[in-house]
């Protein structure tokens, strides 16, 4: 345990000491939340295209009731031409009333109102979760007036003038968008944490190379001490960098301190983890830095973008998507996106656990590789 | 006591045999020398000494004490200079002894005089805070040293110490390896410098294909050659030597070509210069100077492998 504390101290000391740590660890912080702090103060709006086959006032209004906020712009488009503005960029999103949609609420048939969306599930849900509390109280209006018209207009005039039900949407619509931002920042961030935590891995090829390692080993200290003193100095480098970041944001943007904050920061965490683990598993299967670098690159960059950490899962191929699955990124930003959209957080601990099976294989795997490489350690 | 002891030791690189079925003993206070090519074994020895590797066959012991079954009081006994300077060049010279020793278990006060003493020993205390990376390579040769040598290991490895550095460090290493054996350290000193393991050893063994194959103080390795002579034939050039005419001649045991002079050894009962000389005269080699040579380690070396130490 001594010797576990004496070459955790001493490998923090090194890493810090050698040029260019300290500064990227800071950077990898500070950039993502530049980004974010950037893109929340020059937020563009959203362009939503109307597809209304309806010839009903309720799609009408409904549809009216994005402008209200600033956050959006409402385009009437045909359904012949939706292909064409999604793939231009010209509308973020499309909402398709189905034909008899006002009438269908006034008598309380079942709706089928489609959001298409291509900037990304949580903007998707965020719509679609405002557009059906708008439906909701507007099928309390068609129970009470039992279906008849006339007494449901009268009804929905006077709901129009209630402005309590109207305050809500513009927290759902604000809230899309940041969450939307936040998770594009938090991909961001995830890369430069398992960069960084490569570069604390790679210290033991370094040790390697410089023949310190071989020197420890030499000392009454076991293998699997000087990689877990490794391991310990990875967490608290991962661990400074995600108190960091959460810091940043909760006195810069004002996240409150509940329970979704300790949620992404559990979540952040334990992908922290599984990104050591699979630092070890890159470098247990090195010779040298450069190998492990070149590993890192190959492995971290691609992995980030199947995992979702650059763009929406849902605008890849179907292929790449269920590789997706594969990568720890894709359940870390889903985890995050859930806590966004204000799931439950028993929906969050199957991602949490999943994080926890990806960190224990790469470790477990690593552990085995290092222990057969010392069988031919190489000293004098 | 012995202080290290081999008992039919074998070691295994896949098909290649690094250690083949060896015996040693190291009686403790000795200065103990290994002689041997690269690839003759004596690295993979050190190397399970240390408990860097893992023995396949046989018995190693460390001040009577059975590795395998007590390796960390192995490890608290052995104290290793390794061939390649093993420091941190981020640290200055006193955290680099300081964090070696403290692995041993030495901390507080213990620890600041270990290191100090350490320090002092290689004479490095005047710069103890100096970073590793400022030093020259003979001051970095110096604190590998003293990393090794803090927590007071009764047993000190020391390969190839003096590789590369200035006749003044050298100097002062091989006056320190000379100190530490007189305060009671037993030294296993390995060297491609042949005058050093002449200089310092109290007794040396010859390393070759994973055997030992000579083994004793150097008056004793000299006894053994002593049935040979060797002339060293100065000529104007080398080019039209032919070593298998020279190797035919009656009573040759190995010739060894440097610059313009022909080194041979012959067996001693075999009287056979003026076959050499007419050798050299018949094919028109013209002969500058013509001297014999009293045997020293190189010599023993060469005749008992047949190559010379760096080969």
């Amino acid at each position: 345990m001594r010797n576990t504390f004496i070459l955790v101290k001493n490998t923090l000391k090194l890493f810090f000491r050698r040029k260019g740590n300290l500064i990227y660890i800071l950077l990898s912080v500070l950039i993502p939340f530049v980004v974010l702090t950037m893109n929340l103060s020059g937020t563009s709006k959203l362009t939503i295209g109307v597809i209304n086959n309806d010839t009903g006032i309720l799609s009408k209004d409904l549809a009216n009731s994005f402008k209200d906020s600033q956050k959006f712009e409402v385009v009437n488009i045909d359904k012949s031409n939706l292909d064409k503005y999604v793939t231009k960029g010209n509308i973020d999103f499309a909402i398709i009333f189905p034909k008899d949609f006002s009438k269908n609420v006034i008598e309380d048939k079942p709706l089928k109102v489609q959001i298409v969306s291509i900037k990304g599930k949580e903007v998707a849900l965020a719509v679609k979760s405002y557009v059906d509390e708008y439906i909701s109280n507007l099928k309390y209006l068609s129970i009470s007036s039992n279906g008849d018209s006339s007494t449901f207009y009268k009804m929905y005039q006077e709901y129009e003038k209630n402005a309590l039900i109207k305050l809500g949407e513009y927290t759902v619509k604000d809230k899309s968008v940041i969450n939307d931002i936040m998770t594009r920042s938090v991909g961001m961030f995830i890369m430069f944490l398992m960069l960084g935590t490569s570069r604390i891995a790679e210290l033991m090829l370094q040790e390697k190379r410089d023949k310190t390692y071989s020197r420890i080993y030499a000392a009454p200290v076991k293998s699997i001490v000087y990689a877990l003193s490794n391991f310990i100095v990875n967490m608290i480098v991962t661990l400074f960098q995600i108190g960091l970041i959460m810091l940043l944001l909760a006195v810069f943007l004002k996240l409150p301190f509940d329970k979704s904050f300790l949620e992404i920061f559990v979540i952040l965490v334990v992908f922290g983890i599984s990104a050591i683990g699979l630092s070890m598993l890159i470098v247990a299967f090195s010779d040298s830095t450069a190998q492990s670098g070149g590993l890192s690159t190959l492995i971290i960059t691609p992995s980030c973008m199947l995992g979702g950490a650059f763009w929406p899962i849902e605008v890849m191929p179907k292929v790449f998507q269920k590789v997706s699955y594969f990568m720890p990124q894709r359940w870390a930003i889903d985890a995050i996106t859930k806590i966004e959209g204000a799931t439950s957080s028993s929906d969050v601990l199957l991602n949490i656990f999943i994080l926890l099976a990806f960190a224990l294989t790469f470790i477990l795997i690593a552990s085995y590789k290092m222990k057969m490489s010392n069988k031919t350690a190489d000293f004098v | 006591m012995k202080a290290v002891k081999f008992e039919r030791l074998t070691k295994r690189f896949g098909d290649l045999v690094a250690i083949d079925n060896v015996n040693l003993e190291i009686e403790e206070g000795e200065i103990y020398g290994f002689l041997g090519p690269n690839g003759a074994g004596k690295s993979t020895a050190i190397n399970i000494i240390c408990g860097l590797l893992k023995i396949d066959s046989g018995k190693v012991y460390v001040m009577e004490r059975d590795i395998k079954r007590e390796p960390d009081f192995a490890k608290m006994n052995i104290g290793v200079v390794p061939q390649d300077i093993a420091i941190y060049g981020e640290l200055s010279a006193y955290e680099n002894v300081s964090f070696f020793a403290s692995l041993y278990g030495l901390k507080g006060r213990e620890l600041k005089e270990s290191v100090d003493m350490a320090l002092e020993f290689v004479g490095l205390q005047d710069k103890a805070n100096w970073m590793a990376n400022k030093f020259s390579g003979g001051m970095k040769r110096r604190l590998n040293i003293a990393c090794a040598i803090a927590h007071k290991p009764k047993i000190i490895i020391l390969d190839e110490p003096t590789v590369g550095i200035d006749p003044q460090s050298r100097n002062h290493i091989l006056e320190s390896v000379k100190k530490l054996n007189e305060m009671g350290s037993t030294v296993i000193y390995t060297s491609h410098y042949m005058e050093e393991v002449e200089a310092i050893c109290t007794k040396i063994s010859i390393i070759d294909h994973g055997k030992i194959i000579a083994e004793g103080t150097k008056e004793e390795l000299k006894s053994i050659i002593t049935d040979t002579n060797t002339v060293m034939i100065t000529v104007t050039s080398v080019a039209n030597i032919d070593e298998n005419k020279l190797k035919a001649i009656n009573g040759v045991k190995s010739i060894d070509i440097d610059e313009n002079t022909v080194k041979i050894v012959s067996y001693r009962d075999v009287s056979n210069l003026d076959k050499i000389i007419h050798y050299f005269t018949s094919d028109g080699i013209a002969i500058k100077n013509i001297e014999t040579q009293t045997p020293d380690l190189e010599t023993v070396f060469l005749t008992l492998t047949g190559r010379k130490l760096r080969d």
